[in-house]
């Protein structure tokens, strides 16, 4: 027998009020509106350990760039070298904005490996101690974004640290600037000690 | 009339399977409904489930609606057997959804145990004769007066009833355990009630380390307690968003059984005292020395003791005590016991640690010694459990032990990185659910690892520490007060008001609840090493003391007036010459808790009487033990310059100690 149209009606009206209260729920609640913010490596300098990220902001990607054409050349132009990295640590260290979390400390690729770790764990207790979680993308603090740097006097000098010397170290003074109302007082200028190892440079010393 | 019969039977055992389709369903909802927030891709799987479940029994409904029209209007008995099927499979499928769902959130949640079993002893001195409940006659019997306590008061009063304990007993009110105890030693109390768990608590305090062979327990009394209803710091952590920063209490529960679910409380031994904030991934950590002299928040008119005296009151009454010290509220607790820690530490797979030196102490079991050797270690759990317990063999005693035990939380925390996904961390969770216990739920738990999880996935950090913990430090010093409630002089610490508000700012500036000064300046040097600062370590230029009532006896009368000037104390005399041989108030006493002056007893003999006589005996003394003759004269003065000496040296000494050798162990 078949049911009657008004039956069939009700129905048919009853299956699409339930069936669209579902998936409007599944909606609201099924589907993870925050998206978790993954970084992932978009270009890289093998030989060196030097990467960039695709979160990274957009002054130190073109930097990275020069970088690039500065190692790929077959002599290497040192002073060049040293000024494009004092740029790239600079713009990654200070620029806050584009750090996932705290932990994320910029400029890493370019500190020594034997001071790395205090270098790292002095940051996460100063500069970047309230840096908050940004994993969700749902960070509102203003933090600073270093837009140029200025390298400076560029020189040659001996460097003596743990038991080594470098007699062809560098020390190069810097000066930077953020984006506006980002930065307030946040430090400007800096001098950079990097020495020789292997064939790459590393920092070991930045002077206030 | 066949037909007619024959109709409502299919029709009812159809309906009949349709509501137990309808329940079976409604409940696997409920059931899968539980696992909503943990971490990953299963809440997709959970709303797709829900969706199934709906959609398939809104379809069986449909048919089974009709069925039954057709059934109805064609007056025949219909086919039905395949929509028979459709619904038992959909019922067999539902209930086997069920059963799992249970015994997946059993397994995960079990580490917050809804039932606490509570359990009470009536306990009296072992010389007294008395063997059973029913040798209990003409007794004077203590309980505790606060209402609340299930092993104090509510067990307590159930056995009373039940042994009609009131009829031939006296039964006297307490404020205290402590009071309580001190009677029963003194013989004024013939019996009490008291947790069962009470010898270690009080084996921990001067002049009851050996309570197990004094003591004995008459009758013991069990009872389960929901958790929700004992405590309120179940129900208040519900709920709460794991985003926002939050403060952890950890308490170390001296007990070497299997199994949290009794009412172990910790002996106040080990308590860390952490602030999170999920934000900024900033943690601060303090560890309370157990015998911080602090207002105990459970006790009548909040007097200071020990903190390690709150734990004999409960979790709630250490958690009180802790929140109104340092001004914060505790969102959540965990307590660990010594084979949890050893599970824990061996389930991460060890854990790596700088020993600050070479350490012994009893394994989990007290069944043998396990050593540890100084420098940078793989420690499994019995090595971690005995850089936690340690405090003998360090310098600075409890303060060292609790700066173990922070370098052990620390490596734990780093060891979350080599935790591969949920389910791995949710299997190490259930290796110690029976030995940790805790309000936090399991949405909370998966919650925090699933930011580590996010971290990792960044690779944000593989160099760094997942956590910044800011070490806190709650600077003291030691004295040695009379206890009101123990009725003797115990060692305390006495932490510096200064320390004290440096360590509240820096818990309250990591929850956001006070604004934080940004550092916008960065300097490094390869040759200077980087050492993390500790709040509330000072140095500060206040010290920590409360001054004390002096002990008067032995001095004369005039003597005895000059130093209770000096204390600013009022002092009335009985009798009128001699010396102070009686003080009403104890040595040691706060004299901010004065209340009126203190009577002194003199003797009767003048003070050059007593001198003579001392002197006499002393001579006396001394001919019988030595043949050598002395001048008795020169021999008196120096005595008595001696005891006062003495005496000068013991106020100073009570006032301002600060060795750990007295106290308690």
């Amino acid at each position: 027998m078949k049911l009657k149209k008004s039956v069939k009606r009700k129905i048919v009206i009853f299956f699409v009020i339930v069936l669209s209260i579902v998936a409007i729920y599944i909606y609201l609640n099924c589907f993870d509106k925050k998206k978790k913010i993954k970084s992932t490596i978009t270009s890289e300098i093998k030989s060196y350990g030097y990467v960039v990220k695709d979160t990274q902001n957009d002054a130190y990607k073109k930097e990275f760039k020069n970088l690039e054409k500065i190692l790929n050349t077959k002599k290497i132009d040192e002073d060049e070298y040293v000024k494009s990295i004092s740029k790239l640590f600079i713009i990654d260290f200070y620029s806050l904005d584009d750090k996932l979390a705290k932990t994320d400390i910029g400029g890493k690729d370019f500190v020594h490996e034997l001071e790395l770790e205090d270098f790292l764990e002095k940051a996460q207790d100063t500069l970047y101690k309230y840096v908050e979680n940004n994993l969700y993308g749902e960070r509102k603090q203003t933090l600073p974004i270093v837009t140029s740097v200025e390298v400076g006097k560029v020189k040659n000098v001996e460097y003596e640290y743990k038991d080594k010397k470098d007699e062809n170290a560098y020390q190069v003074e810097v000066t930077w600037t953020y984006k506006e109302n980002t930065a307030e007082g946040y430090q400007t200028k800096a001098t950079l000690y990097f020495v020789h190892e292997d064939k790459k440079l590393f920092l070991v010393e930045l002077k206030k | 009339m066949e037909n007619k019969s024959k109709k409502p039977r299919g029709g009812i055992l159809l309906r009949l399977l349709s509501f137990i389709a309808l329940v079976v369903g409604a409940y696997t909802i409920y059931k899968i409904w539980q696992f909503r927030s943990m971490g990953g891709s299963i809440p997709k799987y959970i709303y797709l489930a829900i969706f199934l479940i709906v959609v398939f029994y809104l379809l069986i409904l449909f048919c089974v609606t009709r069925k039954l029209k057709k059934q109805r209007k064609q007056d025949k008995n219909l086919k039905k057997k395949g929509l028979y099927t459709i619904l038992v499979i959909y019922i067999i499928v539902g209930v086997v959804a069920i059963l799992l769902s249970r015994y997946v959130y059993n397994y995960a949640g079990s580490f917050n145990k809804e039932y606490i079993e509570y359990s009470s002893s009536l306990i009296t001195l072992k010389e007294k004769n008395c063997k059973k409940i029913t040798d209990v006659n003409d007794y004077t019997i203590g309980i505790l007066s606060n209402k609340n306590s299930e092993d104090g008061y509510i067990i307590p009063k159930n056995m009373i009833k039940k042994y009609k304990l009131e009829d031939e007993n006296e039964i006297k009110e307490y404020d205290s355990y402590q009071e309580m105890m001190s009677d029963l030693y003194s013989k004024k109390l013939d019996a009490m009630f008291i947790t069962t768990n009470y010898a270690p608590i009080f084996s921990s305090i001067e002049g009851y380390e050996d309570i197990g062979d004094k003591t004995k327990i008459i009758k013991t009394q069990t009872q389960k307690f929901k958790k929700s209803e004992t405590s309120k710091r179940e129900v208040s952590s519900r709920g709460k968003s794991v985003k926002e920063p939050f403060t952890i209490l950890l308490m170390g529960v001296d007990s070497t059984e299997e199994g949290l679910t009794k009412n172990t409380v910790a002996n106040g031994d080990s308590l860390i005292l952490i602030t999170f904030n999920p934000k900024t991934l900033n943690a601060t950590m303090l560890s309370i020395p157990r015998d911080s002299y602090v207002p105990i928040a459970c006790w009548s008119g909040k007097p200071e003791n020990k903190i390690t005296h709150a734990a004999a009151y409960g979790t709630d009454c250490m958690m009180s005590t802790i929140e109104n010290y340092f001004d914060v509220k505790i969102d959540y607790y965990a307590k660990i016991n010594f084979k949890g820690l050893v599970q824990l530490v061996n389930a991460m797979g060890g854990i790596d640690v700088d020993v600050p030196k070479d350490l012994c102490t009893d394994d989990s079991s007290r069944g043998g010694e396990v050593c540890i050797k100084e420098g940078h270690q793989h420690l499994d759990g019995e090595g971690a459990l005995v850089l936690s317990r340690n405090r003998k063999q360090l310098v600075n005693g409890d303060l060292g032990r609790g700066e173990n035990q922070q370098l052990v939380i620390k490596a734990m925390i780093e060891k979350i990185k080599s935790i591969k996904s949920s389910s791995q961390f949710l299997k190490i969770l259930d290796t110690i659910s029976n030995n940790f216990d805790s309000n936090f739920t399991t949405d909370q738990i998966l919650s925090f690892y699933s930011i580590a999880e996010d971290l990792m996935n960044n690779d944000l950090a593989t160099k760094s520490d997942l956590v910044n913990i800011q070490q806190l430090y709650l600077q003291g010093s030691g004295q040695m007060i009379y206890d009101e409630r123990a009725r003797m002089v115990l060692w305390n610490y006495i932490p510096v008001e200064a320390s004290r508000k440096d360590i509240i700012k820096a818990m309250k500036t990591n929850l956001g609840q006070v604004d934080h000064d940004v550092v916008k300046e960065f300097s490094f040097s390869i040759d200077e090493e980087y050492e993390k600062t500790v709040i509330g370590k000072g140095p500060y230029n206040t010290g920590a003391s409360y001054r004390l009532v002096p002990d008067f006896t032995g001095r004369t009368k005039e003597q005895a007036q000059a130093l209770a000037n000096q204390y600013g104390i009022r002092v009335t005399f009985e009798g009128s010459s001699g010396t102070v041989v009686e003080q009403s108030v104890p040595t040691s006493k706060r004299i901010d808790k004065l209340s009126g002056s203190i009577t002194l007893t003199l003797s009767k003999k003048t003070a050059d009487e007593e001198k003579k006589e001392t002197s006499n005996t002393e001579n006396k003394e001394k001919e019988k033990t030595t043949t050598e003759t002395t001048d008795s004269e020169e021999q008196t003065t120096g005595s008595d310059k001696e005891k006062e000496n003495t005496n000068t040296e013991k106020d100073d000494n009570k006032e301002t100690s600060n060795s750990e050798e007295n106290k308690e162990e």
